[in-house]
């Protein structure tokens, strides 16, 4: 196995489709997103280690991955950290925006700040020639509650935006980004492809990560072609 | 020997008895009409200085009024810089008294001023809070929108509180010549704005202006909140520049014996208003040098002395046994807008 997913909860149905249609991907899931709003990994002499909670995850990272680490895999990772959205649009702190605006630029501090833990852990792979595709989490539910509580165009704003920090990073350093089209016409995840709750998504949208992942080896992916010949 | 008045005067009466002692020991300087208890709703606007006293009220535990919180993931710092927390709401400083006026009539749909978004580059900056936020805003439609979101909070402030604080700073002023409107900067100053003879012009508020407009907004304020009471201060803080023709230290003391004496004669001629002596207690010379080495921001020895004397005079703390002066931490720079003029000494 010469891929490594270096995820958060939505790595479960990407893990699944792989599994399904025999892709070769290992490692998975670290938690859930909110475990990495805080500084949540370190290097210590050149060896990765994560907070507690963080590192129970990583231990059976470890195992799923033929007792690889992180830093085993040389043709480097894929990673959803920082993409996923849920916690942020769903944090009971919008209930008390519902009848103010924040504006753009102060969103964008807000999620700077918040993202500054997934941005270290990223440079951190950029720094030793790790990264070579960010997933992008799924976008939305509509039966979210938070749709409810803040209405749809609240939640799609703060979804982006709470991304983009992420994105303008691999934007600058030429990593590519796996966007599923799974959205309907107001940007929020098809039926089709809702997963057990209103955050996740299901094994169908793990498997369009999966034919995206595949994609890359294309001839005009040279980054990734590098990694999936081998695994197919 | 003839009885006289003042034969039965106070100490607090004579210069001798009440000034001319150690600084620690001088006391009463305010006579409020009112003391502030910990279940009053507390909001505050003003000048620089006037962060201080939100700064006090806060860590002292009152009940200060907040509307418009910073998303609570900002760090200190991200939220002063766009005016979170600084003030009861974001409107930044307001320094005149025409400013203030022009706030609460705004706040409640009294008046519309026709001034359009500023500009620096391709972004849009609202000339009524300039500093608000550092980059301006993409365009003059999210601008619009941040404004009537923070206008819907500065109303909410003034119909929910019961005390407001406010701190006279400057007399000097820019204003739009199309309606008056008044700027709390003067347009250009840091490349935002385009200033031009033929839309903008200086002036000078004289004393009967200040009064005027201060009466009027206190009057305003009174019938949509008749609970709400007043306190006046006025910034110690020097003019950072005049603009009037005079030397900057006349101008300043100019600028602070007409709110000086403005506040003096709203407190007496007001049941619901009264005045506190930041200003007599950094300038006067009883009390020391309590500037910094600048001669313009108030030392941190200099703001603990005002707060006590506040604390004094006006505040019941009978349950404020966790809360003292020394647990107000006041480290952070103030946001002064009028400062960015000394990028042009």
């Amino acid at each position: 196995m010469n891929l490594a997913l270096v995820g958060d909860s939505h790595a479960t149905a990407i893990l699944k489709a792989a599994k399904s249609s025999q892709f070769p991907l290992c490692g998975g899931s670290l938690g859930g997103a909110r475990r990495f709003l805080s500084p949540f990994f370190q290097d210590e002499n050149g060896q990765l280690s994560f907070v507690p909670i963080v590192q129970n995850s990583y231990e059976i990272w470890i195992s799923r991955s033929g007792e690889r680490r992180i830093t085993d895999f040389p043709n480097g990772v894929v990673c959803s950290l920082g993409m996923a959205t849920a916690p942020f649009y769903g944090d009971k702190e919008w209930l008390s925006w519902t009848n103010r605006y924040c504006s753009e630029d102060v969103l964008v501090e807000v999620t700077s700040e918040i993202q500054r833990p997934v941005l270290d852990f990223y440079n951190y792979l950029l720094d030793r020639g790790l990264l070579r595709a960010v997933i992008s989490c799924p976008p939305p539910q509509v039966l979210h509650r938070a749709v409810k509580l803040l209405g749809p165009t609240t939640v799609l704003r703060l979804h982006r935006i709470m991304q983009s920090p992420v994105r303008r990073m691999m934007l600058e350093n030429s990593i590519p980004i796996i966007d599923v089209p799974a959205e309907d016409g107001q940007g929020f995840l098809r039926p089709e492809f809702c997963g057990p709750d209103t955050s996740h998504a299901n094994e169908l949208f793990g498997t369009k990560v999966i034919e995206a992942l595949k994609a890359y080896a294309e001839p005009d992916h040279q980054s990734m072609q590098e990694i999936v010949p081998q695994m197919l | 020997m003839t009885k006289h008045p003042y034969e039965s005067l106070p100490t607090q009466a004579f210069w001798k008895s009440s000034v001319a002692i150690s600084r620690d020991q001088i006391k009463g300087l305010s006579k409020p009409k009112f003391r502030i208890s910990r279940n009053m709703k507390i909001a505050t606007a003003g000048s620089c200085f006037a962060q201080h006293v939100a700064r006090y009220l806060r860590a002292k535990g009152f009940n200060y009024l907040d509307l418009e919180p910073a998303p609570r993931w900002l760090s200190k710092s991200t939220r002063h810089k766009y005016g979170f927390g600084l003030f009861s709401a974001r409107f930044g400083n307001i320094y005149t008294t025409p400013q203030l006026r022009q706030l609460v009539l705004r706040a409640f749909g009294k008046l519309m001023p026709v001034e359009q978004p500023w500009q620096r580059s391709n972004r849009f900056f609202d000339p009524f809070r300039p500093n608000i936020q550092p980059n301006g805003y993409a365009d003059p439609q999210e601008l619009e929108k941040d404004r009537e979101s923070h206008l819907r909070s500065v109303k909410s402030m003034f119909k929910s509180a019961d005390i407001f604080i406010f701190t006279l700073g400057l007399t000097e002023a820019w204003r739009a010549i199309a309606d008056k409107s008044v700027f709390p900067l003067c347009p250009g100053v840091n490349g935002i704005g385009q200033f031009t003879n033929e839309t903008y012009e200086f002036v000078n508020y004289t004393f009967k202006q200040n009064l005027s407009e201060l009466n009027y907004t206190l009057n305003f304020l009174k019938s949509r909140n008749p609970k709400l009471r007043f306190i006046l201060t006025v910034s110690p803080v020097p003019l950072t520049a005049t603009a009037s023709g005079q030397h900057v230290l006349t101008a300043t003391t100019y600028s602070k014996s007409v709110l000086r004496a403005v506040a003096g004669e709203l407190s007496s001629a007001r049941e619901d208003t009264d005045y506190f002596p930041s200003y007599e207690i950094i300038t006067g010379s009883p009390f020391g040098a309590l500037f910094e080495s600048n001669l313009r921001d108030v030392a941190r020895e200099g703001v603990d002395l005002v707060m006590r004397h506040f604390e004094n005079d006006f505040c019941d703390l009978q349950s404020s046994a966790t809360h003292t002066l020394s647990t107000v931490k006041d480290e952070e720079d103030l946001v002064c807008e009028e400062r960015a003029l000394e990028a042009y000494l």
